[in-house]
């Protein structure tokens, strides 16, 4: 059996995995071990353990329980709830504004936390009962937390860029920086996608909470002082090259353990609960990684991503006609397969197939995590709009899932618009490290 | 049997978790450390770079063993929408004698090849042993394995209908 023939059963076999329920990590082991031994069988063995000890030891990978423990400890300090109360009384007022104030709370969580669910779940929590307080359109107010959520894996710092930065060899800095501009770009999308659906149908948004005055909205903003200076510090110390970002993980943690301390919310519940969560996050992640490394080594003795590169080459496609059918094959992935997994599958195929094609990597890597926060909430298994479920029983999923369209066109939105001016992804990371 | 056997695991992931959990605040304290003497004092630490990895490794390992108890790994859930409770039993029962298998087998590899595929067993600065972290993550996977054992056997058992419908 020739090695592309292999590596096409190895992803028919991948995908009935996945289909009855492996583990995505798991799953991409024993196909990746199995193909290995297919191969070279004396490999197959000392490859799994080394590549499970290589990835449990890649000093890079310390940003992944760093930044989640951050997380987490924003969540129990109540740093996040201070957020949203200031982005509500700056914007709670206007029609839809509730909405908004969700969004823009996400967006600043996700600059604490890397991961899309905790966004989503700890500003739902939030800022659901008061949406619904003002009798706010389920699908719009489930939506706006749903989609809100997504940022987390693109705003820095991000699990998504973490694991795309290991398997395509590209710098965790310069990746989270790339993602700064898009994500502030798409919250400003969401928010858009909000005042058009409000203005199309204002009963999706019938009242509005009290206008706050200047002096309360300045001291609300005081209030989200700590985290904002957290995040100040800890991006703006890898933008300006003070930290790299394994440093930054690691001061932004100790601060906001600092904060957790200074508000007297390290109590033996809370730290049980941000610890297990740490823990908890931090193995799905390297889990998936243990996988996803033996699966890549398989697919490089296969050598289909050789023949891959050289078919492609030989149709003569550009390097954009590439890039928009993978994201195209991504949002389609993506209504069906979690993100992480189409990350993990596919990036060891694409890079090889678009590296060669002039394509930037760093580009890309932000058009991909957009790609896959469109399946974080697309039907059927959207992730994000079954934790919405969570905090909201009485919204029924599909309720949840209408909701979720406008914000998903303003996701397709910003793909378009980044595919085209490539610089919104580049400016950062270029005017940092050249 | 399996309730003993359920306990015991309980009381191993709740081991591994406080090892994991001071893992995380040793990782923590240690790059704290390192940023100070590298920027404040102008003097980084030789090595230091040496102990973060070993904390990861302790913390990769912990934390993966942990999500596996409490049922935290990724997997991709349609066929439970398309396809009833009795098919997906017997999905179910075979995902896990696969998981299991390649469990079990990585396992036995992490003890049996440590240090197979490395020219130098030992890291950058202090050549600290490879080994012995490699027998941690064993330890780990193995008690992976345990509860995706555990959960085969519930499952074909049919004792906790709860569990036949989460994948380990």
């Amino acid at each position: 059996m020739d090695g592309t023939t292999i590596a096409i059963l190895g992803f028919a076999s991948l995908f009935i995995l996945l289909f009855i329920r492996m583990p995505v990590g798991v799953a991409m082991m024993l196909v990746g071990t199995v193909g290995i031994w297919m191969i070279r069988p004396q490999a197959a063995i000392p490859k799994l353990a080394g590549e499970i000890f290589n990835e449990a030891s890649n000093y890079p990978l310390t940003i992944i329980p760093l930044f989640v423990l951050m997380g987490n400890l924003a969540g129990v300090s109540g740093m996040s709830r201070d957020l949203y109360d200031a982005a509500h009384s700056w914007l709670g007022h206007v029609k839809g504004g509730l909405a908004s104030a969700t969004v823009v709370g996400c967006a600043g969580f996700s600059a604490l936390s890397g991961s899309s669910l905790a966004a989503a779940l700890t500003m739902g929590r939030v800022s659901l009962p008061e949406m619904q307080r003002y009798n706010y359109d389920n699908g719009l107010a489930t939506g706006a937390i749903a989609a809100g959520g997504t940022l987390g894996i693109l705003i820095p710092p991000s699990a998504g860029f973490v694991i795309y930065a290991i398997l395509t060899e590209e710098s965790i800095g310069r990746l989270f920086m790339a993602g700064v501009l898009p994500g502030l770009m798409l919250t400003a999308l969401f928010i858009v996608a909000i005042w058009i659906v409000v203005a199309r149908n204002p009963d999706k948004a019938p009242g509005g909470a009290e206008r706050y005055d200047l002096g309360d909205r300045l001291r609300a903003v005081g209030r989200a002082g700590w985290i904002v200076g957290i995040i100040v510090l800890t991006i703006g110390g890898i933008y300006t090259g003070v930290f790299s970002a394994v440093e930054a993980a690691g001061i932004g943690a100790v601060l906001a353990l600092i904060v957790t301390g200074i508000r007297r919310q390290i109590t033996w519940p809370n730290m049980r609960e941000v610890f297990a969560s740490t823990l908890k996050s931090s193995g799905t992640v390297f889990m998936i990684l243990f996988g996803a490394f033996v699966f890549k080594t398989f697919m490089g003795f296969t050598g289909v991503t050789y023949a891959l590169s050289l078919w492609v080459d030989e149709q003569g496609f550009t390097g954009m006609q590439v890039v928009i059918a993978f994201l195209a094959i991504f949002i389609v992935l993506g209504m069906f397969m979690d993100g992480f997994a189409i990350l993990v599958l596919t990036v060891p195929l694409v890079q090889p197939i678009i590296e060669p094609l002039g394509v930037n990597m760093v580009w890309f890597g932000v058009l991909m995590v957009i790609a896959l926060e469109m399946g974080l909430i697309s039907p059927p298994v959207g992730v994000n709009c079954f934790v919405v479920k969570g905090i909201a029983p009485d919204v029924s999923l599909n309720t949840i899932f209408r909701g979720i369209w406008p914000f998903w066109f303003a996701m397709l939105g910003a793909i378009i618009l980044i595919l085209f001016f490539p610089q919104i992804a580049l400016l950062l990371p270029n005017t940092m490290f050249g | 049997m399996l309730a003993n056997a359920d306990r015991l695991l309980t009381v191993l992931a709740a081991a591994l978790a406080w090892v994991g959990a001071a893992a995380v605040v040793a990782l923590m304290g240690i790059t704290v450390v390192a940023v100070f003497f590298r920027y404040v004092m102008n003097d980084p630490i030789f090595g230091i770079e040496d102990l973060s990895i070993i904390a990861l490794t302790v913390v990769a390992g912990a934390s993966v063993a942990y999500g596996g108890r409490h049922g935290a790994h990724v997997s991709v859930d349609v066929i439970s929408y398309s396809l009833g409770s009795k098919v997906t039993r017997i999905t179910d029962a075979v995902m896990r004698l696969l998981a299991l298998g390649i469990l079990a087998l990585a396992t036995w590899a992490l003890f049996t090849k440590a240090c197979g595929m490395e020219k130098a067993c030992i890291t950058g600065n202090f050549s600290i042993e490879h080994r012995p972290f490699y027998y941690f993550l064993g330890v780990c996977l193995g008690l992976y394995t345990l509860q995706v054992l555990i959960e085969l056997m519930v499952g074909i058992r049919a004792e906790r209908p709860a569990d036949r419908e989460s994948p380990p």
